[in-house]
């Protein structure tokens, strides 16, 4: 009897595993409730509606250091860029690399792409930096770092930020003070939120310059900041850039 | 079917941040069920393989005689049995049939009539069998390969071919009498097919041995069961052993069924039989506080060419930085591991001891009387004394014996395989 009942269990899974699929949170379509029949990652929440799925993308939660790239499995850390070394899939639109897509699916992919980009736009809802000293950065001239400063969040409020140093001779009022770090300009660069809200960088010809991954930035051109993305300026101070979602 | 498998995964699931490799032990147990015992529902067909060869002459192959015959008697009526004996070429002394009595009677007279003389060509007495096994493909099937000598060297070829034929149609025990067969030999045909290899070291023991392997086998009640591992994206086994009751590395014997699941075949199922395997996974390393499946380990078995899925275990990875969590090693995966290398330990001390290299055999066999002490291994620790003078066990403190009877030193290569388990206890 018992055994009978087991059965009956085990059928109405299978059944029931072949009409939906669960979402991983790496985005698989998983047929297993518990953890992913792909990757294996734990699902955890309640089995979403297969037409609810399509809407809600899986690039909502790229607050992770690495994640898994869905094409070839490679560990991708979030601050080496937006594609896969291995494959060249693009982590920001989900677009593949090198892996041949089948066709058919590719127009499919390629709506889903636009509602996808359509909707992380959305959800970011401001940006936030995050200010440490690295004494990896220090040139053999540079004072010591001070020891011991914990890392600065700064939300960044307005459209326009300053990046330097406070002088009350000057009357400079950055809205992203430095003032522990005195090989930061008073001026030295400005964060602008766009109207879509993406963030850029300017060095404003500040005397020491700026470096975004280790190159210098050229004065007065505006680049484009990733979530994730580090710069470095003055001694020894590393600004990491965020994006700030809303709650789902 | 009446009969409840059950498996259970024993494994320290935290890793440090950066380790892929995921180990853990399954223990699969079939239990009875409520109901009454269920016997095979498509019967068992048991096949008799015996060395007739000219070296079987005299009292071996009396003794052999004596025992088949007391095997055909033992059989259940509701049994199917053959006979073939085999020496430069196989002989059907009695083909696939019901063992009635009237069956069982005519196949004693041919038994009785059988001579010794000839060579060995193994592969011809496989073939024979298989054409048998071949009549009842859903029965439970074993057979049992009794021989004295070495298989001719000219038939490693079609051995070998012959084997990937027979493989998963029938299971076989093989039994060597006396000290002229060679250990690697019945092994390969034994693992091969599911079997177990042991040493009847003189003609007498003939009759115990086949008693007990018939028994095992008339216990068989489900057959062709595949143990079936589901792994994520990315992942690797590095190996999947049995480990109890002894050891049988199925790594390379994988058939794959999809992408990322791949069975492994694990013979016919008796009923309050139990087995341990041990998996060892490496997975695409995860961040701290991540939890994820390494693996998905089930019992499949397919009856009347359907499949049924009867058990299933999972094997979970979750990384952390607590390094009192990480850095424990599951007590079974310790134990396993550890007879692993006393098998290892003891198979390189014997080849050592062949060479002469008598440095390395005595530090491989006094590493292996360690072992055997430490995880309590009696049996092997009995074996290990023929051949060697254990001073002190603890510290593996051993001298070689100058005499070793050539049988001891059979029997601890053929048993050698042989481990124990853990006493149950709570975690």
């Amino acid at each position: 009897m018992n055994e009978i009942y087991l059965w009956e269990l085990l059928i109405l899974n299978l059944e029931r595993s072949d009409v939906s699929t669960y979402k991983c949170p790496k985005g698989h379509e998983s047929t297993e409730l518990d953890f992913c029949s792909e990757c294996g990652t734990k699902i955890q929440g309640i089995p979403e509606l297969p037409f609810a799925q399509k809407t809600i993308s899986s690039t909502v939660t790229p607050t992770k250091a690495t994640e898994i790239c869905p094409d070839c499995s490679t560990v991708h850390e979030s601050n080496s860029g937006n594609f896969c070394e291995i494959c060249g899939y693009n982590f920001v639109t989900g677009a593949h690399g090198e892996v041949p897509i089948v066709k058919g699916i590719q127009e499919e992919m390629a709506t889903m792409r636009q509602a996808n980009t359509k909707d992380s736009q959305l959800l970011v809802v401001g940006w936030e930096l995050v200010v440490s000293i690295d004494p990896f950065l220090r040139h053999p001239e540079s004072p010591e770092p001070p020891i011991n400063q914990p890392p600065i969040t700064f939300h960044l409020e307005q459209a326009i930020n300053l990046i330097g140093r406070n002088s009350k001779v000057r009357g400079i009022h950055p809205e992203i003070a430095l003032d522990f770090d005195d090989a930061v300009s008073h001026r030295h660069a400005l964060l602008t939120i766009e109207t879509d809200n993406t963030l850029t960088l300017r060095d404003i010809g500040s005397s020491n310059g700026t470096q975004l991954k280790a190159v210098e930035l050229k004065p007065m051109v505006d680049v484009k900041l990733q979530d994730g993305d580090e710069f470095t300026l003055g001694h020894w101070t590393r600004i990491a850039v965020k994006t700030v979602h809303s709650v789902n | 079917m009446s009969h409840q498998f059950k498996a259970e995964v024993f494994q320290n699931q935290y890793l440090p941040q950066g380790v892929r490799e995921v180990d853990a032990i399954m223990t699969i147990t079939v239990e009875k069920g409520d109901s009454a015992i269920a016997t095979a529902p498509n019967g068992r067909l048991f096949g008799i393989i015996c060395d007739t060869s000219g070296s079987m002459g005299g009292d071996k192959i009396h003794a052999a005689k004596d025992a088949m015959i007391k095997i055909v008697n033992l059989l259940p009526e509701d049994a199917h049995f053959f006979i073939v004996t085999g020496a430069g070429k196989a002989t059907l002394v009695f083909p696939v049939s019901p063992a009635t009595t009237e069956k069982k009677q005519s196949a004693i007279a041919a038994i009785k009539g059988t001579l010794a003389n000839g060579g060995t060509l193994v592969s011809t007495w496989l073939a024979q069998a298989l054409t048998q096994f071949q009549k009842m493909p859903d029965a439970v099937r074993q057979a049992l390969l009794l021989t004295d000598g070495q298989n001719d060297d000219s038939d490693e070829k079609s051995l070998k071919k012959v084997l990937l034929e027979c493989e998963g149609v029938f299971q076989c025990d093989c039994r060597g009498v006396g000290t002229d067969w060679r250990v690697t030999q019945l092994q390969e045909i034994a693992s091969k097919l599911l079997g177990t290899t042991d040493i009847i070291p003189n003609a007498a023991m003939i009759e115990t041995d086949f008693r007990a392997i018939l028994e095992k086998a008339m216990n068989k009640n489900v057959s062709d069961v595949a143990l079936r591992l589901w792994t994520p994206q990315g992942a690797k086994v590095l190996f999947c052993k049995q480990v109890s009751p002894d050891i049988v590395d199925l790594t390379h014997r994988h058939k794959p069924v999809k992408p990322q699941m791949v069975d492994y075949p694990t013979g016919a199922w008796g009923s309050n039989e139990s087995r341990d395997y041990h998996f060892c996974i490496e997975v695409n390393p995860g961040n701290i506080g991540d939890e994820m499946l390494a693996g998905r380990a089930s019992l499949v078995y397919t009856l009347n060419g359907i499949e049924t899925k009867v058990a299933e275990a999972r094997i979970l990875a979750t990384w952390t930085d607590d390094e009192a969590k990480s850095t424990k090693i599951d007590r079974r995966v310790a134990h396993y591991t550890g007879q692993a290398e006393l098998a290892q330990s003891i198979q390189e001390g014997l080849e050592a001891r062949a060479r002469n290299d008598i440095e390395l055999a005595t530090a491989k066999l006094g590493k292996a009387v360690k072992l055997a002490h430490q995880s309590g291994n009696e049996a092997t620790a009995k074996l290990l004394k023929t051949v060697v003078e254990v001073e002190d066990a603890p510290t593996g403190t051993v001298r070689l014996k100058r005499e070793v009877a050539k049988e001891d030193a059979m029997a601890l290569e053929t048993r050698s395989t042989k481990t124990t388990r853990i006493p149950k206890s709570p975690n």
